[in-house]
């Protein structure tokens, strides 16, 4: 339809109050008549409520003050030593060949010599960055001083993380490479960023296969991570392992746990969906506490019907 | 320009440190907030927040009032995040978009609300983070007339100028980024 180009950019445009007078008037006569740009219309509203029910996003006070204090600091450094240290302004000159003519070739020529030097060295001989970290098999991740970044890529099943031991380190790898699951053990537990340790949590989300470091970090986070999503998506990985003999006894006492003790109702909502999975004493008598007492009615509901299913199962 | 900033600006043009803390407290929250918006990551916000005043401060006596001076900040601030989105490594590209889930949207689920309707609020918190993500598949230009637009509330009119484009290619952006989005977040339920 001819029309529906027009009429559909000044839909979005009507939505943010951004047509004149005489345009809003031609759009309205146009949806009377047009049920194609009506239902469009329809549509690009729900689409509008829908991003306005994100909450705005708040800047703390704190973080304001601190970022501030930085930049006046910052500000006062460049007053009293310039925007630029002397050293870093020689080199400038060095590199960008700001010297006496006679200097030129022989500093552009000096330049090739190092870096062809240079490239041969660390190019030619050492290994990939993949196979460079497979082959450390000294490398202890309780060695790591800090980790300063990590990211996990679904798309290619890939995590990578830059950690710093005495010098930066980048390293990259699947999360189910123990290596990796190291790394991202250490970043639950003690990496103070939220952030770095959700994307932990995600990266170990994509691997069926975990080490007991990881699942004992995956418990800890659970158990005394201050931020509630990170504990949430814990929760869900914990959940979604096979139940065996081996895991069984330890991640019903958590469960329980978080059941008893947690205040956020979502990762309690998983806590009881996970109970609801076996079946012993113990778990009943939680679930009946739950039932009666919980201060969710979702989860006084959920723990209902599990005690039901149990009763009818005639456990 | 008022002209109590207009005071405030050419104060700081002389090297008056004061004048120039004030115009930084009158805009550092809004500039700070956009940056998240625009970086979607809270460390590489405070990095660029850093940057941003910085060539504010040094270029300030460049200033020559032909435009508003937030218009002026800002355009600085789009700049210097467009840049630093380019330099950033690919490899990091995802990274900010656990920014929200972690650091406000899934701390917002306060008790007292999560009591009452707790599956509405995971929802919303899954909500934020999809439009997160969605906002950070837009070009640098759409990105920035939806976060301008819908975040802080500009007028196109304002948008054009910061931008230095006309008004009626600005509302061509607003679009395009509005249609990427509904595009992009059709698959989530919550836009079905």
């Amino acid at each position: 339809m001819a029309c529906t180009k027009k009429y559909e950019k000044w839909i979005w445009l009507s939505m943010y109050d951004e047509l004149t007078a005489d345009e809003n008037k031609e759009l309205m006569q146009h949806l009377q008549s047009c049920e194609q740009c009506r239902r469009e219309w329809e549509n690009a509203k729900q689409f509008e409520t829908k991003l306005s029910e994100k909450e705005p996003l708040q800047v703390s006070e704190e973080i304001l003050q601190q970022s501030r204090d930085a930049l006046f600091h910052r500000i006062r450094m460049a007053e009293r030593y310039g925007t630029k240290p002397l050293w870093l302004e020689k080199l400038r000159r060095i590199v960008t060949l700001d010297l006496r003519p006679q200097w030129r070739l022989m500093t552009a020529l000096s330049m090739l010599i190092v870096g062809v030097f240079l490239g041969a060295k660390f190019f030619q001989q050492s290994p990939s960055l993949d196979s460079a970290l497979l082959q450390d098999i000294s490398f202890q991740a309780e060695s790591i001083d800090r980790i300063e970044n990590l990211s996990f890529d679904p798309q290619k099943n890939q995590v990578m993380v830059r950690f710093r031991t005495v010098q930066e380190r980048d390293v990259q790898g699947r999360p189910d490479d123990p290596m990796i699951q190291r790394l991202l053990a250490r970043t639950l537990v003690s990496d103070p960023r939220p952030n770095l340790r959700l994307r932990s949590v995600n990266a170990l989300r994509e691997t069926k296969s975990y080490s007991q470091q990881v699942l004992d970090a995956l418990i800890e986070v659970l158990e005394k991570d201050d931020n509630s999503g990170v504990r949430l998506k814990a929760i869900k990985i914990l959940n979604s392992i096979p139940w065996n003999e081996a895991v069984q006894p330890m991640l019903s006492r958590v469960f329980i746990k978080v059941l008893l003790q947690e205040t956020n109702p979502a990762v309690r909502i998983e806590a009881v969906n996970a109970l609801g999975k076996i079946l012993s004493k113990d778990t009943i008598n939680i679930l009946n506490k739950a039932a009666e007492k919980d201060s969710n009615e979702y989860i006084r509901n959920k723990a209902a019907i599990l005690l039901e299913k149990v009763k009818n199962a005639q456990f | 320009m008022n002209h109590d900033e207009a005071v405030l600006v050419r104060k700081a043009q002389k090297g008056h440190a004061p004048s120039f803390e004030q115009l930084v407290r009158r805009y550092d929250e809004n500039i700070m907030r956009l940056l998240c918006h625009l970086l979607n990551d809270s460390e590489d916000a405070r990095d660029v927040y850093q940057e941003v005043f910085f060539k504010v401060y040094k270029s300030i006596a460049s200033f020559n009032f032909r435009s508003e001076f937030y218009t002026w900040v800002y355009r600085i601030a789009l700049n210097t995040a467009i840049n630093f989105r380019k330099k950033r490594k690919k490899n990091w590209r995802l990274e900010g978009v656990e920014y929200f889930a972690a650091q406000n949207e899934l701390d917002h689920i306060k008790i007292e609300d999560a009591v009452a309707n707790p599956e509405h609020n995971f929802l919303n918190s899954e909500l934020s983070l999809q439009i997160a993500d969605a906002v950070d598949q837009l070009s640098p230009k759409q990105r920035a007339v939806f976060v301008l637009r819908h975040y802080e509330g500009m007028k196109l009119k304002e948008i054009a100028k910061i931008l230095q484009l006309n008004e009626g290619t600005v509302k061509n952006y607003l679009f395009r980024a509005l249609e990427k989005m509904r595009r992009n977040l059709h698959e989530y339920k919550y836009f079905q």
